[in-house]
């Protein structure tokens, strides 16, 4: 293997005179610890990672998406959009990355245009200078607000098409979508991720190069999960075929669910004879404050997985799968699970074979159940799925099978109608609710509402946050204790006394 | 598809460099034997050396193994080459092999893996012959051509192995870089050359690709794979059994394995319990990286090399290692990187990752420049063999020499003093204690011993129980 692929190189090298050069985005932390902490991160504990990601010298850092958004506001309540302008001022010199998720927001339906506008707004306003817009539909129109806007504010662009491996899902599919996003929007890249980490490795061989013949000289990123242990492979072979960017997570916080880690990549890029300008050293610190924190936390670290063709077979899997799990469960069918996963093959492929990403996952899975339950397929239909066959979502790349689509707009609901209304503005009316308020507090309590909003904390900076100074660390410690303290310490001649109260 | 549990030999030695006991290995006999695997690993020239560095019988652990599982079909690997350096010893001759291999079958032995390191089937053929003869089932490694050969060679190559007319052929990848694309390629020009004999494969995880290709061997319908339980598996080891049997019934493509998965699993949690008992850290997958490509270390010792390169702080010039090892191999003649020389290798390098090259030479690539075990596929470094001199090649002791040498020797002591180098007459003898964990206390005691570098001074009481520990010798 590593013959073949440096032979590769080397005849790009001797075709083009000189050595490609493979750009890294740091995904630590956004994908890493979405990956293997559920996105606890907090973002003082981010700070001095960033400043190290910064001094390695990465060409760009994916900062935040909306699980971050999510995370940040219900879980952690801090201020995302602070996180974004701490991680700004710590990292003065790196592209900061901000994911948009197509027109759906955080939520199961699109949104109005101005509200996502105004989170490109807002993300741009508090340091994001790149944007990577996906929609799972691989619908470049419900990407047009977004794409608009962020070029509106000198801000740069990636569209993001993820892997679906689906029949009708073509490299001619995707070399046309990319095709598209970059002649309507002119946007600065195109990305192509494999969220499942199960795109087969002879794939690559053809698909890069059909994307990358079809974005001209824009840049082709690459993202992918290592569940299966040879994400590593993935991104080398994506490298070799024409990606010119990879997403990487730093060591440890690598590996497993999460993407490859960047040292071993440098490494192996460099190994195979690609420019890769990043400091190891520098990334290794990184890792070793990632390390000691994930101590600290009770949190895991990346581990390579073991290869399991199961990851191939059952499309419907992870954080899906426990969910429907647990609705049979209540609805006291669970021992039909075999069943209804089989119905959710068949229902997935008349739907047109959705990328599995939310909410496309839970939609069939509705109508899976459905037809379970009653026996005649598609005589009762959810909403959901009325409102998908008939472009709610935005129109569908592979067409839903006709037979279906007359039954599901035959048998949904009759007060759905036929072609989706024009969504109205929301800012607006935001602004006259809140009259005082400014747009990032806009933009938060439309999303998580006023609660969430105003529950939010304060976001500690990097000097009282640390893993690896010990004094610092143990007067940050007695810092928080709720009841007063009082300790002395000695170590040989030196000496810490604390008086809380 | 015959299914080779390799966990007492291969599995331990990669995972746990070799601390497993015979004693151990009893103890797990029964739960293994539940598997219904085709055939037990139960020692190889690794382990006959490891038990008489601990002082123990090398053939009391497959008499004792034998005796607690008696249906179990078990195997021993010999090499030709048994590594250990000591002088007249470099090769085992034919009619040495001979005699190990009656002890072997005496002891219980019934199936025998028969590797010569160096290319060729000259020396094992006779062995072969020998293993069958005596109705032992004789299995012939073929090494895996490092570099893409043609379908004409690799036809040429089986039917040279073909010719010493073994049972079975094992194709055998130490390194673990062989991927799921280059076995689909290979498979029909190996079979060509191997006509009616059955194919086996071993290969390794260093490069996370073992599980992905021990199914595509499964797919390709090769006739015999070796795998190991899980706390043993995976990293510098073979793929794991349990997984492999769950990935078979995933894809449904498990008909033609016996083994069943739920004594697997069981087998799998007691060989867990002796690694939590013992703080012995179970196998897990390694990250994919390219070194392996270049190294070509075997398993174990690729698991010794990243522990002494993370233990120096050198984790990062893994590449720097490859290439150092794929020099030194030059250098000596480009052996197959198999025991002995891929652990002389391996050790050589890392020596010149901290001093110049060749500042000094270990003894290991002295002998392998001075070919003493036979000759190299390639021409040597004359500069090199130069300094370390070169020297006649010794020819291998007969048994007749031995027993003249050593004449109060019984013949199972002259075939254990070849494999170990160990001196006849100091060699370990008897029986082994039976391994227990006995009480809740003693095995709560042998855990905090083996985890005293974790504290400084600890007491636990409980009724009926008082212990103390304070590390520092007291």
């Amino acid at each position: 293997m590593l013959d073949q692929l440096r032979a590769q190189v080397a005849a790009e090298f001797a075709r083009t005179g000189k050595r490609r050069r493979i750009k890294l985005i740091d995904d630590t932390l956004r994908d890493g610890q979405q990956c293997l902490w559920a996105t606890r991160m907090r973002t003082e504990q981010m700070l001095p990672v960033a400043q190290l990601i910064e001094a390695a010298g990465v060409d760009s850092i994916m900062a935040i998406a909306l699980v971050q958004y999510d995370a940040s506001m219900l879980f952690l309540n801090q201020n995302p959009l602070e996180r974004l302008r701490l991680l700004a001022r710590h990292m003065p010199k790196t592209e900061l990355r901000a994911a948009v998720r197509g027109n759906l927001m955080r939520g199961f339906f699109p949104v109005a245009d101005d509200i996502t506008e105004l989170f490109v707004e807002r993300n741009f306003a508090n340091g994001a200078r790149r944007f990577t817009l996906f929609d799972a539909l691989l619908n470049n129109e419900n990407l047009a607000p977004g794409i608009n806007r962020a070029k509106a504010l000198g801000a740069k662009t990636s569209v993001m098409l993820v892997f679906n491996d689906a029949p009708a899902y073509t490299d001619e599919i995707y070399a046309e979508k990319a095709r598209e996003a970059v002649e309507d929007f002119g946007v600065d890249a195109i990305a192509f991720g494999d969220s499942a980490g199960v795109l087969p490795i002879d794939r690559i061989r053809t698909l890069v190069p059909a994307m990358k013949s079809a974005i001209g000289d824009r840049e082709l990123e690459f993202t992918t999960h290592c569940m299966t242990g040879l994400g590593p492979v993935q991104y080398l072979e994506a490298a070799v075929h024409g990606v010119d960017v990879i997403y990487c997570s730093i060591d440890p916080m690598a590996n497993g669910p999460a993407p490859a880690a960047m040292q071993d990549m440098v490494r192996d890029l460099r190994y195979l004879g690609f420019e890769v300008d990043v400091d190891i050293d520098k990334l290794d610190k990184a890792g070793d404050i990632l390390r000691a924190m994930a101590e600290q936390e009770g949190q895991p670290l990346g581990e390579p997985a073991e290869y399991d063709p199961a990851l191939f077979v059952n499309r419907y899997a992870g954080g899906a799968l426990a969910n429907l799990r647990m609705q049979l469960q209540a609805a006291g069918i669970a021992d039909r699970l075999p069943e209804v996963l089989d119905e959710i093959g068949r229902v997935r492929v008349e739907l047109g074979s959705p990328i599995m990403a939310t909410p496309y996952p839970a939609i069939i899975a509705g109508q899976a159940v459905m037809n379970v339950l009653h026996g005649e397929r598609y005589r009762v239909v959810p909403d959901e799925v009325k409102k998908y066959v008939l472009g709610y979502f935005g129109a569908l790349p592979i067409p839903v099978d006709p037979d279906v689509a007359d039954k599901v707009i035959g048998n949904g609901s009759q007060k759905i109608a036929l072609t989706p209304p024009p969504m109205e503005p929301v800012v607006p009316a935001l602004r006259a609710r809140y009259p005082y308020a400014d747009d990032d507090e806009l933009l938060l309590r439309q999303m998580y509402g006023d609660e969430k909003f105003e529950g939010l904390g304060p976001t500690g900076t990097a000097t009282e946050f640390s893993v690896t100074h010990p004094i610092v660390d143990l007067v940050s410690a007695l810092g928080r204790n709720r009841s007063p303290v009082r300790a002395s310490f000695w170590l040989g001649d030196s000496s810490v006394r604390v008086n809380g109260g | 598809m015959r299914i080779t549990d390799v966990s007492l030999t291969d599995g331990q030695s990669a995972t746990w460099g070799g601390a497993m006991t015979g004693s151990m290995s009893t103890w797990m006999a029964p739960h293994m034997a539940r598997t219904a695997v085709d055939s037990i690993e139960i020692t190889s020239v690794p382990v006959m050396q490891q038990d008489v560095a601990r002082g123990h019988d090398p053939w009391e652990r497959i008499r004792s193994f034998a005796e607690a599982a008696p249906n179990t079909r078990l195997r021993a690997s010999l090499s030709l080459i048994p590594g250990h350096g000591e002088h007249g010893c470099d090769v085992i001759g034919p009619d040495v092999a001979e005699a190990w291999l009656e002890q072997a079958k005496s002891a219980g032995i019934l199936e025998v893996l028969i590797t010569d390191p160096l290319p060729g089937t000259d020396r094992s053929a006779p062995v072969v012959a020998a293993a069958k003869a005596m109705g032992l089932h004789a299995i012939l490694v073929l090494p895996l051509p490092e570099v893409q050969v043609e379908d004409a060679a690799l036809i040429a190559l089986a039917s040279g192995f073909a010719n010493a007319a073994p049972d079975r052929v094992q194709l055998r990848d130490e390194a673990g870089v062989l991927t799921d694309e280059r076995l689909a390629r290979l498979i029909a020009p190996l079979r060509a050359g191997l006509g009616c004999i059955p194919l086996d494969l071993h290969t390794r995880c260093q490069t996370s690709y073992g599980p992905l290709v021990a199914l595509e061997a499964a797919r390709l319908g090769l006739d015999g794979l070796d795998l190991a339980l899980a706390p043993v598996a995976n990293g510098g080891s073979v793929p794991a059994l349990g997984r492999f049997l769950k990935s078979l019934a995933t894809l449904g493509i498990g008909d033609h394995v016996a083994a069943d998965f739920t004594s697997v699993t069981d087998a799998s949690n007691r060989l867990a319990e002796l690694a939590d008992f013992h703080d012995w850290e179970i196998g897990r997958p390694w990250a994919f990286g390219l070194a392996p490509y270049r190294h070509n270390l075997p398993g174990d010792v690729a698991a010794q090399a990243m522990a002494a390169l993370t233990k120096a702080g050198l984790s990062r010039r893994i590449n720097d290692l490859a290439e150092e090892c794929a020099a030194i191999r030059r250098d000596i003649g480009g052996p197959p990187m198999l025991a002995p020389f891929a652990g002389a290798v391996a050790a050589q390098a890392l020596r010149h990752l901290h001093e110049a090259r060749y500042a000094t030479i270990a003894r290991g690539i002295r002998l392998a420049l001075q070919q003493v075990a036979g000759e190299m596929p390639g021409p040597v470094d004359s500069g090199l063999l130069a300094r370390v001199g070169a020297v006649r090649r010794p020819v291998p002791s007969t048994m007749t020499e031995l027993r003249k040498t050593h004449p109060n020797a019984a013949d199972a002591d002259l075939v254990a003093s070849q494999i170990t180098g160990c001196l006849p007459a100091a060699l370990p003898k008897g029986r082994f204690e039976p391994y227990a964990q006995d009480s809740p206390e003693d095995a709560l005691a042998a855990g905090l011993a083996a985890r005293a570098a974790g504290f400084a001074d600890l007491r636990v009481t409980a009724p009926g129980v008082d212990l103390a520990f304070r590390t520092g010798g007291e």
